[in-house]
C-alpha cells in the first residue's frame, strides 16, 4: 500500500471512530430524551438530523474504505499478482472444490459494501485489511473470548468452525483446545489465505475445506462442537433452515452447537441502528435472522436446551448508557439430546 | 448494466451528494498534510488522524462548544 493510501484508510479510519464515539453518543442523549414516546422518537430521532448523519457516515465511510481512488479494493488490485502468488494451491490440509454450486445470496450480494464480495482470487485480502489487525474493527479480542466462553466446561475433541473467512474464528478455537478444527468456507480465497497464515504450531490439528455450510459433506456426527462466528446474519431464512438442520447431523449425541452473530437489541434506537446498519452495510438477510424464530427452528431440528445470551466483545461492553455504537454480538447456544428421546 | 441509485438520508437527497464531495475533499486536505510531514521529516503523531476527524466533523453534533 503506498503512503497516500495509507493516510487515505487512517483518515476513513479516524472519521470511522467519530461516527462510532461523539456521533454516536449525541444521537444516544437526543434519543434518551423521547425514550418513552415513540411519535417523538419517530420523528425527533429517526427523521431527525442526527440521525441522517450517522446514516450516511455508517453507509459512505464504508463506502470509501472500499471503493475510489485509495479504497483497498483498487489499491489492492495494484497488487494482484504479488498477491496471488502468495496463497497456496490445494493440500497441506487444504481442500479446494472449484465446481462447488455457489449460492446466489452469497454471489449476488457486495456484502458489507466489499465489491465482487469474497468470490474474487485476492478478495481475502481486502477483507482482512477492511477487519484490521486482529478481530473484527477495534475488537482484537472479539474470538479469543467467544471461544474461551463456548469451551469452558464444554471439552471438544472435533470442531467445525461454519463460515470460517481467513481462519480467525477457527484459529482461536483451536489456540483454546487441543481439538482437530475444521473450517468450512464458500471463499476459497479466504480458505487459500487461512491455510497460508495458519500458525506453525497448528498445524496438522487445522483443516480448511471449501464448502455450502448448509451442505457441508462431511461425516454424520462427527463432531463434539459446531461453531459460527458472524456467519447465520449472512444467510438467508431457508439456508438458516438448512444449516441448523446440517448442524444437528454433524455433532454427536450430547454435542453442542455455538453461533456468535447479531440479533436486535431491545430498545427504540438500538432496533433502529440494527435494521439501518443491515440496509447500510448491504447485509440484506440480517432481517432474516432477525425475524427467525430460533425456538421454533432449533427444536424441529431435534435440539434440546437453546440458550440466548449478549455477548460482550470487550470488558465493560454491556454497561449503560453505552459509550459507543457497536454490533449487538449475541451468542446462540444448543445441545443435541444424548438420545431422541432423552430431550434434556 | 443498469447503475444502482445510492441511498438517501438527507431530507433533501442533494445534500447526501454534497457531503460525499466534502468527504472527498477532506480525505484529500488530509492525504496532502501526511505527504507534506512525510517531506519535512517530520514522524507521524500519535492521535493526528483523529484529531483532524473531529476538528472536521463536530459542526454535525449541533452542539455549542
Ligand atoms: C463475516 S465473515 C466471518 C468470518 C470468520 N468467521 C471470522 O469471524 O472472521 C462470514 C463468512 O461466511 C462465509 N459464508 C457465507 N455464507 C456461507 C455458506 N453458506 N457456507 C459457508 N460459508 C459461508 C463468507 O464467505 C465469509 O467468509
Amino acid at each position: 500500500m503506498t503512503p497516500e493510501a495509507r493516510a487515505y484508510q487512517d483518515f476513513v479510519g479516524a472519521c470511522r471512530r467519530f461516527w462510532a464515539g461523539p456521533l454516536f453518543r449525541q444521537l444516544r442523549d437526543e434519543a434518551e430524551t423521547c425514550a418513552e414516546n415513540p411519535e417523538l422518537f419517530a420523528t425527533r430521532i429517526a427523521g431527525g438530523p442526527t440521525h441522517a448523519y450517522f446514516a450516511w457516515f455508517e453507509r459512505h465511510l464504508q463506502r470509501m474504505k472500499y471503493s475510489g481512488r485509495w479504497g483497498l479494493v483498487p489499491v489492492l488490485e495494484a497488487e494482484r499478482a504479488t498477491l496471488a502468488a502468495g496463497l497456496p494451491a490445494e493440500g497441506d490440509g487444504l481442500t479446494l472444490d472449484p465446481g462447488l454450486a455457489l449460492p446466489g445470496y452469497w454471489t449476488d450480494h457486495d456484502i458489507h459494501q466489499h465489491p465482487g464480495g469474497l468470490a474474487d482470487e485476492i478478495s481475502a485480502f481486502v477483507y482482512r485489511e477492511a477487519t484490521g489487525q486482529g478481530g473484527v474493527v477495534g475488537q482484537p479480542q472479539l474470538h479469543d473470548r467467544f471461544a474461551a466462553l463456548v469451551l469452558k466446561d464444554r471439552p471438544a475433541r472435533d470442531i467445525v468452525d461454519l463460515g470460517c473467512g481467513f481462519g480467525r474464528s477457527a484459529v482461536a478455537f483451536a489456540r483454546a483446545a487441543d481439538a482437530a478444527v475444521t473450517g468450512i468456507d464458500l471463499s476459497a480465497s479466504c480458505l487459500r489465505l487461512a491455510a497460508c497464515e495458519l500458525p506453525e504450531a497448528l498445524r496438522g490439528r487445522v483443516a480448511y475445506r471449501q464448502a455450502d455450510a448448509a451442505n457441508t459433506g462431511l461425516a454424520p456426527e462427527s463432531f463434539d462442537l459446531v461453531t459460527s462466528t458472524m456467519l447465520l446474519h449472512e444467510m438467508p431464512a431457508p439456508a438458516l433452515e438448512a444449516l441448523i438442520a446440517e448442524s444437528a447431523r454433524l455433532l454427536r449425541p450430547g454435542g453442542t452447537v455455538a453461533h456468535l452473530d447479531f440479533l436486535p437489541p431491545a430498545d427504540a434506537l438500538g432496533r433502529l441502528l440494527y435494521a439501518g446498519h443491515s440496509a447500510r452495510n448491504n447485509e440484506p438477510f440480517m432481517r432474516d435472522l432477525a425475524e427467525l424464530d430460533l425456538e421454533a427452528s432449533f427444536r424441529r431440528a431435534g435440539f434440546a436446551t437453546l440458550r440466548v445470551d449478549e455477548f460482550a466483545e470487550r470488558d465493560g461492553a454491556l454497561d449503560h448508557p453505552r459509550q459507543a455504537w457497536r454490533l449487538p454480538w449475541t451468542v446462540i447456544l444448543a445441545t443435541k439430546p444424548l438420545s431422541p428421546e432423552d430431550p434434556a | 448494466m443498469t447503475v444502482e441509485a445510492e441511498q438517501v438520508f438527507f431530507a433533501d437527497p442533494a445534500l447526501d451528494r454534497m457531503m460525499g464531495v466534502v468527504m472527498a475533499l477532506a480525505a484529500e486536505v488530509f492525504v496532502l498534510r501526511a505527504k507534506i510531514r512525510a517531506l519535512e521529516g517530520a514522524a507521524p503523531e500519535p492521535g493526528d488522524a483523529d484529531a483532524f476527524a473531529r476538528h472536521l466533523l463536530e459542526p454535525v453534533l449541533g452542539t455549542r462548544p
